[in-house]
């Protein structure tokens, strides 16, 4: 996979049991699942005890690269206290991950002391589950994040195993009132300094991004990620454009995940209908996944990606002429399609009807217009303005012979 | 601690079909690229023709981009507890950079691997861990700036490009596309043409990629 905003906009699931609540097959079928509606790569979330067992078979059974986040492992390893965090024991948990297989490592290393005070006053104060634990450990110690004066051995560790860095954004705005706060962009700017020392040394950076923000403060997010962090890949978690849809998550934020892929970034981070309310189920991952399909393939369409309407094409020609196979087939979800299709239309035959239940029969446009198109090439006329023309006289014709009745007795 | 419940792992693991049944009238096919070990897979979803008035018109199957990899190909059997086959590990060995290790060099891995609760969690079919040989650098990154075309990165341009030109070479109509507005982006693409009154543009008229079709068969 390729990312970039040169590319295919691309989408990450993410996976992962926050107790021993399900089995390690369960997992596996979940990150076989994401990729089956079209996840480009899928994070793995897992917290528990058994989380290195859990790592080791989603990696080996997933065709697609998977992410981490490190420093929930490594808190499991201090029974949750964050302020027992030691280097060592951080170094110790790359390394594990990285001879794992892990593609990629979200690594909180621009939340730095100074910038915590900034969320002091927020709404919703720091959002993001790695960003509150590095900035306890700061507060506790009083001593800048140990991500940031280490940064450069990580890089070496990345290199040495060919992992690739997602800068996170531990300071990420939780809520509208919260967006493009000083915060942020704050370590936003510590994000584009880390990102050179990274392509120092080869190492290859996505920006992680907000989070919630109102739609006209979006493009300013993508304008200024792209001067600081010299065009490193965006990775965005939505954003959501309002926070007054719990249960409905992924539209707000496919939404908002649609502009900024517009905009230029490369990755959107998924977000389903349960996000703010409990772990996601496979029906929720389906639901947030073809939701991030929809505003990836907008994104890409909007930027005029060469081939990208290629899809809409053949599936508008094929539900003007009435394939109605096709027209699932050639959508996002085939199987949701047909089986909306089929509660009011069950039968076999009706896949071949010119018409669906939302209008019936006699009231389809797309019918009426073929039939307009049908009259003529019967009648050899060019286009279809002339051939309403012709239709309509021929029609006016008619009802003069037949008597100028508006009311015809049979 | 208590001991690990048995129902986190089962022996018979074994996937919902639901998982990998292949889409209706979609098949995997493995595009090749300059060597015969890199195989792209992608989807191509097959259409009915269209009953016109002068007979029966053929439409094209679309080639769609596919992450699902084994899971969706009938031809290949997907066994959890032996794990996909690697795609990567010839690329990665005959570089030259890289060596295997004897040991993980994690202290957690290597408490895991010895922990006898863990045993019938842990996964069996273990490959040996490889590493850059002492100061060499293996990101993709880096080979870029030496200017190396690593047959990953031929990998991810197939699939990129999803056989697109030589569909849009073909059935021109279906190429046809609005112009787009990319915000500084760098999109390859042709110039825009004037077709009914809009501005729009067809796809690109040059020569098919490198690449070939050809059915996996195993």
């Amino acid at each position: 996979m390729i990312i970039g905003r040169n590319f295919l906009v691309k989408i990450n699931a993410n996976i992962g049991n926050s107790a021993v609540s399900s089995s390690i097959e369960e997992e596996i079928e979940k990150m076989a699942w994401s990729i089956r509606w079209g996840a480009d790569t899928v994070m793995d979330l897992s917290t528990g005890r058994y989380i290195h067992e859990t790592r080791e078979w989603i990696i080996r059974n997933s065709p697609v690269p998977i992410g981490t986040v490190p420093i929930y492992q490594a808190l499991e390893k201090v029974d949750g206290k964050a302020e027992e965090l030691t280097w060592d024991l951080f170094r110790d948990t790359l390394i594990e991950q990285a001879e794992q297989g892990v593609d990629y490592f979200t690594i909180h290393a621009g939340v730095r002391l100074p910038y915590i005070p900034l969320t002091a006053r927020r709404v919703t104060g720091i959002v993001s589950r790695g960003g509150s634990i590095l900035a306890k450990w700061c507060l506790a110690h009083h001593k800048e994040n140990f991500l940031y004066t280490h940064f450069a051995e990580i890089c070496e560790i990345m290199r040495a195993y060919d992992v690739a860095f997602s800068l996170g954004d531990g300071l990420r705005p939780g809520s509208i009132a919260d967006a493009n706060d000083a915060a942020q962009f704050a370590e936003l700017e510590t994000l584009g300094e880390l990102t050179r020392i990274a392509w120092e040394q080869d190492v290859q950076v996505m920006i992680e991004g907000p989070g919630h923000v109102p739609m006209q403060l979006i493009k300013e997010n993508m304008d200024k990620q792209l001067a600081t962090c010299g065009e490193a890949p965006f990775y965005t978690l939505g954003p959501l454009i309002t926070d007054i849809s719990p249960g409905y998550d992924h539209i707000s934020s496919a939404v908002g995940a649609a502009m900024i892929g517009w905009f230029g970034t490369a990755m959107l981070c998924y977000v389903t209908p349960k996000e703010h309310l409990g772990l996601p189920d496979k029906d929720d991952v389906r639901e947030g996944i073809i939701a991030y399909k929809i505003a990836a393939h907008a994104a890409d369409l909007a930027k005029g990606h060469p081939g990208a309407q290629v899809r809409d094409n053949a599936l508008s020609k094929a539900r003007f002429e009435f394939r109605w196979e096709d027209q699932f087939n050639l959508g996002l979800d085939p199987e949701r399609a047909q089986e909306f299709h089929d509660e009011t239309l069950p039968k076999e035959g009706h896949k071949l009807a010119h018409f669906c239940s939302m209008c019936g029969p006699h009231f389809c446009s797309m019918k009426i217009t073929q039939d307009v198109r049908d009259f003529a090439a019967e009648k050899h006329i060019a286009d279809e303005t002339a051939a309403l023309e012709a239709g309509m006289a021929e029609k006016a014709r008619e009802f003069v012979a037949t008597g100028a009745q508006i009311y015809q007795q049979e | 601690m208590n001991a690990v419940p048995e129902k986190i792992l089962h022996q018979s693991a074994t996937l919902d079909a639901r998982v990998t049944t292949p889409f209706p009238q979609s098949r995997k096919i493995y595009v090749q690229g300059s060597r015969a070990d890199i195989q792209v897979p992608m989807r191509e979803v097959t259409q009915q023709s269209t009953r016109g008035r002068t007979g029966m018109e053929q439409n094209p199957s679309l080639t769609l981009y596919d992450t699902s990899g084994p899971y969706t190909d009938p031809t290949q059997e997907v066994d959890v507890r032996a794990g996909l086959p690697s795609v990567r590990s010839v690329w990665i060995s005959e570089r030259g950079d890289t060596e295997a290790l004897i040991s993980p060099s994690s202290r957690t891995t290597l408490k895991h691997a010895n922990d006898p609760r863990t045993a019938h969690l842990r996964f069996a079919h273990q490959r040996p861990v490889r590493r850059a040989r002492s100061g060499a650098n293996v990101t993709q990154m880096h080979y870029a700036r030496k200017g190396i075309i690593t047959p990953e990165m031929e990998f991810v341009a197939i699939r990129e490009n999803q056989r697109l030109d030589a569909f849009m070479a073909a059935h021109p109509k279906l190429a046809v596309s609005h112009v787009g507005e990319s915000f500084g982006a760098s999109l390859p693409g042709p110039s825009p043409l004037s077709l009914c009154g809009m501005r729009l543009r067809v796809g690109a008229q040059s020569s098919p990629t490198i690449s070939t079709t050809r059915n996996r068969s195993r």
